[in-house]
């Protein structure tokens, strides 16, 4: 079973994932609104996904991000932006993020962006 | 294990060749191994029969040195003797046996010797023991321990025995000598053969394998080939980039064309673009890239963030004129051995999508517009559609006899061009009135084409050309509509033909018949109108005329007028009714307002128009302030600061056109404005008269709107109302016989500074001059070409070119115009145009 985290300053959306989230193989363990939350619960929960918005208030996604990987717990961060910021998001790539969603996304797209993450990190 | 083998399977001929050289290099070691055991064990059977001579040759010394030795002398040479008796004895055991001989004279040693198998040395063997045994004797008999028998039989044997036992040995000799040679023959044999097969299975190895390198060498090469032709015809870029982004040596022909370059292998991915796309862009693709090398990340979940998308550049047709191209680089990992190790480019040339796409926007854009501009006509009265149609028929025509003839001089051709130029933002504006956005856009793009002309210096009749396309198009659109409108008999047909060059108007002198005609289909026009009551009038009016065709006989030439301009609306019916002044048109006027004709009796024929424009502006108030109302509440659902509002108090159909083009305006600048139009008495007037008017209107009406009324916010900072307010009114004044026409608006009047500034740049006036312009000659310069106020040209306004268009449309009128102005608080343009 594997250990979901989201992180979105947005809570519609963040509710809008948990309420249709229905995965067998995932499940979400927490979620936070900004950075700080995120490192919090983070600690607290050990996930090993995580979809990280990139303007969150607080600490946004890229510094997020690079707290999270000094960690070394080989999390897989997924990035979930706006195509319109795409400098920012190859700069959460280059700070250890595995993959990239765009926003607006739908459910489907959302798991099998997951699904993507774990089977890549099950082959390593 | 199966794999195995098929593996060893594979590489028998190297396995079978290598054991081919290992037997044969063992053939030539065992040879050379049995020639030498030969050899060595001959050796030592020729030592041992050589030691054997040397020792009988010192015994027969010693026997002879006995017999001449003194007594004293004798025990030491008996010694030697039988010393030299013992080797004897040990080198025959040894050949006959076999074994190891020390000797011990000289140097100090042993040798192998082997026993004698040869039959013909065993028999020269066993003859020397016969001779040896009876030597021995001989001996025995005559050395008797130290003591010495002088006896010269021993000496004597010796002597006789000498050759005898040379011979014997001298047989041993030859034997394993002969044998030895034998030996060493078959050796030479063996070596010889050796080498005939090393050479063949040299020549062989070399044919084989260097056959073999050539075959798949020439593997190579086709491979190689196809590779090339793959890359050759394909019609996509293609090409690997390593780590730090240099393209490879391999790389599809398409490539080159596509990026205009030449000898990319080597060079960095990124210089190739760097002329392409923006330095962030380029940074961002050296990032996407450097993760696409990093497993960490999974490339199906970065493929949105390539920056490479739909970019443009610059680039040849086939027949090396340049276009613009849109490529889109896509980019996949190469996988080797589980390691990243290269990063594939694809490059697709979309620009036929792209173009595609801009195409279909625009087509949904066109149709969208020319779907409004339907159903506009639909609900257009026919009149003005009419009006439209012809005007843009004959505007197109003037400017088509100009593009006949654009003359020769350069001067003439720039004036011909301002002509085109006022034509074409004639029509605009008119069909923007219309809100015939089709028209507009083409009528917009042409004078776009013809403004690039008034300003080129070295005009030729040639450059006009560019302008024909659109030109044509707007011709095209116009007989289009007018079909249509034809069909939905909505349009009589066109009245005047491109070939007549004269400005349109209905004939002075209709006869009888064409006024009947013009009057039914007047009053069939006005079934449909609001105003029931004036219907009925009409009707009724209408009605009178067909009964009463004695009067009409005798209508004088001012009422011809009448009836004329009746065909363009129904306040002229009005006209009628008080020229004629029939009993019957007052009755009708009193059963449909009685409560007005009672406070404001008939006195005269000017009261009494009066008091009618009186009854219809209330009538209208009215109507307009229901609809106002129903706008301001559908506009407050959506954006509760815009509010729209357009009031007019003229009931005359343009006047109604006029208010909801200002309502156009004021929406696109988000302006909230005011039209109040309190006379519009152009119903009298010529075709040609009421055109003019309408065309000078509709530029000031935009005039007013963009430049001069303010956005709410400003105006309620200014302390003005927040609804900017416009006031037109069009009078014609019968006694002074002439036409007053006035624009007024609340806005923030002239923008000195703003005029100055764009007129000094346009170049109308010199710099120094500006400092001493009087306000007069400010107001002047508004109707200079080319000066204008906005900050960005638009459909509506910043050509520079409406004042101008004012200026020439009332000269050709033979009017006059004023402006006065007050900065920040109103502008108010006067016309006057007498009427010959």
């Amino acid at each position: 079973m594997h250990k979901l985290m989201i992180v979105d300053d947005s809570n519609i959306m963040r509710n809008r994932i948990e309420r249709s989230f229905k995965e067998d193989n995932i499940e979400i363990v927490a979620t936070a609104g900004d950075g700080v939350e995120a490192l919090k619960e983070f600690d607290l929960h050990q996930p090993d996904l995580i979809t990280m918005d990139l303007t969150m208030p607080h600490m946004d996604g890229l510094e997020c991000i690079q707290k999270i990987i000094a960690k070394e717990t080989g999390v897989s961060i997924l990035v979930v932006s706006a195509l319109s910021d795409k400098a920012t998001a190859l700069k959460a790539l280059k700070y250890g993020a595995r993959g990239f969603l765009c926003k607006p996304f739908g459910e489907e797209e959302l798991v099998n962006a997951l699904n993507k993450l774990i089977k890549y990190q099950l082959k390593r | 294990m199966l794999s195995f083998f098929s593996k060893l399977f594979r590489f028998r001929v190297l396995f079978l060749s290598l054991l081919a050289f290992v037997l044969l290099i063992s053939g030539i070691l065992l040879s050379n191994y049995i020639v030498n055991y030969h050899v060595e064990r001959n050796s030592g059977i020729i030592y041992a029969a050589g030691e054997m001579s040397d020792q009988f040759y010192n015994l027969a010394l010693d026997i002879q040195q006995l017999s001449l030795a003194q007594p004293n002398e004798r025990p030491q040479i008996i010694e030697q003797t039988q010393k030299a008796q013992a080797e004897i004895n040990t080198l025959i055991e040894r050949l006959d046996k076999g074994g190891t001989y020390e000797y011990n004279y000289g140097d100090e040693g042993y040798i192998d010797v082997s026993a004698l198998d040869s039959e013909t040395s065993r028999k020269a063997l066993s003859e020397l023991r016969q001779v040896w045994q009876i030597y021995q004797n001989n001996i025995d008999s005559t050395i008797d321990g130290n003591n010495y028998n002088s006896n010269q039989a021993l000496a004597n044997y010796a002597y006789e025995n000498k050759d005898n036992i040379y011979d014997t040995i001298d047989k041993i000799y030859a034997d394993r000598f002969e044998n030895n040679q034998y030996w060493t023959e078959i050796a030479k044999y063996i070596l010889f053969i050796d080498m005939i097969f090393a050479a063949l299975y040299f020549l062989w190895f070399i044919f084989y394998f260097v056959r073999r390198l050539l075959i798949s060498e020439e593997n190579l090469q086709t491979s190689n080939q196809q590779i090339q032709d793959i890359l050759i015809t394909i019609k996509e870029g293609l090409f690997l980039v390593d780590k730090d982004l240099v393209i490879a040596d391999q790389y599809s022909t398409e490539l080159k064309r596509m990026l205009q370059k030449e000898n990319i292998a080597g060079k960095k991915f990124t210089q190739l673009l760097e002329d392409s796309i923006s330095a962030e862009d380029l940074e961002n693709t050296k990032t996407f890239i450097d993760q696409l090398y990093s497993p960490w990340v999974v490339e199906e979940l970065i493929t949105d963030l390539n920056p490479l998308k739909r970019i443009k550049v610059a680039s040849n047709d086939d027949n090396g004129m340049p276009v613009i191209r849109y490529l889109d680089f896509d980019f996949y990992r190469v996988v080797k051995e589980e390691e990243i190790d290269r990063v594939l480019v694809r490059v697709s040339d979309v620009s036929e999508a792209v173009e595609l796409e801009r195409r279909l926007i625009d087509e949904q854009q066109q149709s969208s517009r020319q779907i409004e501009m339907l159903s506009n006509i639909l609900s257009l009265n026919k009149e003005m559609l009419q009006t439209f149609l012809d005007n843009t028929f004959i505007r197109l025509e003037i400017v088509n006899n100009i593009l006949k003839t654009p003359g020769a001089k350069t001067y003439e051709m720039q004036q011909k061009a301002q002509e085109i130029f006022r034509q074409m933002h004639s029509i605009k504006g008119e069909a923007s009135f219309l809100r015939l956005l089709p028209f507009v856009d083409l009528a917009h793009e042409t004078e776009e084409h013809v403004k690039v002309l008034i300003n080129k210096p070295d005009l030729v009749g040639n450059d006009f050309l560019a302008m024909a396309v659109s030109f044509d198009s707007l011709y095209e659109l116009t007989k289009f509509v007018s079909q249509l409108a034809t069909q939905l008999n909505l349009y009589d047909g066109k009245k005047s033909t491109l070939e007549n060059t004269s400005i349109h108007h209905l004939d002075e002198n209709p006869t009888e018949e064409e006024i009947i005609h013009i009057i039914d289909s007047n009053s069939n026009d006005e079934v449909n109108d609001d105003e029931v009551n004036n219907d009925e009038v009409n009707n009724d009016e209408v009605n009178n005329d067909e009964v009463n065709n004695d009067e009409i006989d005798g209508i004088n030439e001012k009422t011809d007028q009448s009836i004329e301009a009746s065909s363009k609306n129904f306040e002229s019916t009005n006209a009628i009714i008080e020229n004629n002044q029939s009993e019957v048109e007052v009755e009708a006027l009193n059963t449909s307002k009685p409560e007005i004709i009672q406070s404001e009796p008939l006195q005269d024929e000017h009261a009494a128009n009066v008091s009618l424009e009186n009854i219809e502006i209330t009538q209208l108030e009215n109507l307009e302030s229901e609809s106002e109302m129903c706008d301001v509440v559908s506009d407050s659902k959506t954006n509760e600061t815009a509010m729209f509002v357009s009031k007019v108090t003229s009931d005359s159909v343009v006047a109604l056109q006029l208010a909801q083009f200002v309502q156009d305006i004021a929406k696109r600048y988000n302006k909230q404005v005011q039209l109040q139009c309190q006379y519009w008495e152009d119903s009298k007037l010529s075709a040609t008269l009421q055109m003019g008017i309408k065309d000078i209107c509709i530029q000031m009406l935009r005039n007013s709107v963009v430049h001069g009324i303010e956005p709410a916010a400003i105006r309620k900072e200014m302390g003005k109302p927040a609804i900017g307010s416009i006031q037109i009114n069009l009078m014609h004044d019968e006694i002074e016989n002439c036409v007053l026409f006035s624009c007024y608006d609340d806005g923030q009047g002239l923008q000195t500074d703003k005029i100055i500034a764009s007129s000094v740049e346009s170049g109308v006036i010199s710099s120094e001059r500006a400092h001493t312009l009087t306000q007069d000659e400010v107001t002047q310069l508004i109707f200079g070409i080319g000066v204008s106020t906005a900050e960005n040209i638009t459909e509506d306004a910043g050509r520079g070119m409406g004042m101008d268009i004012i200026q020439s449309q009332v000269a050709a009128l033979g009017g006059t115009l004023n402006c006065e102005s007050r900065t920040g608080e109103s502008t108010k343009f006067n016309i006057v145009i007498p009427l010959v």
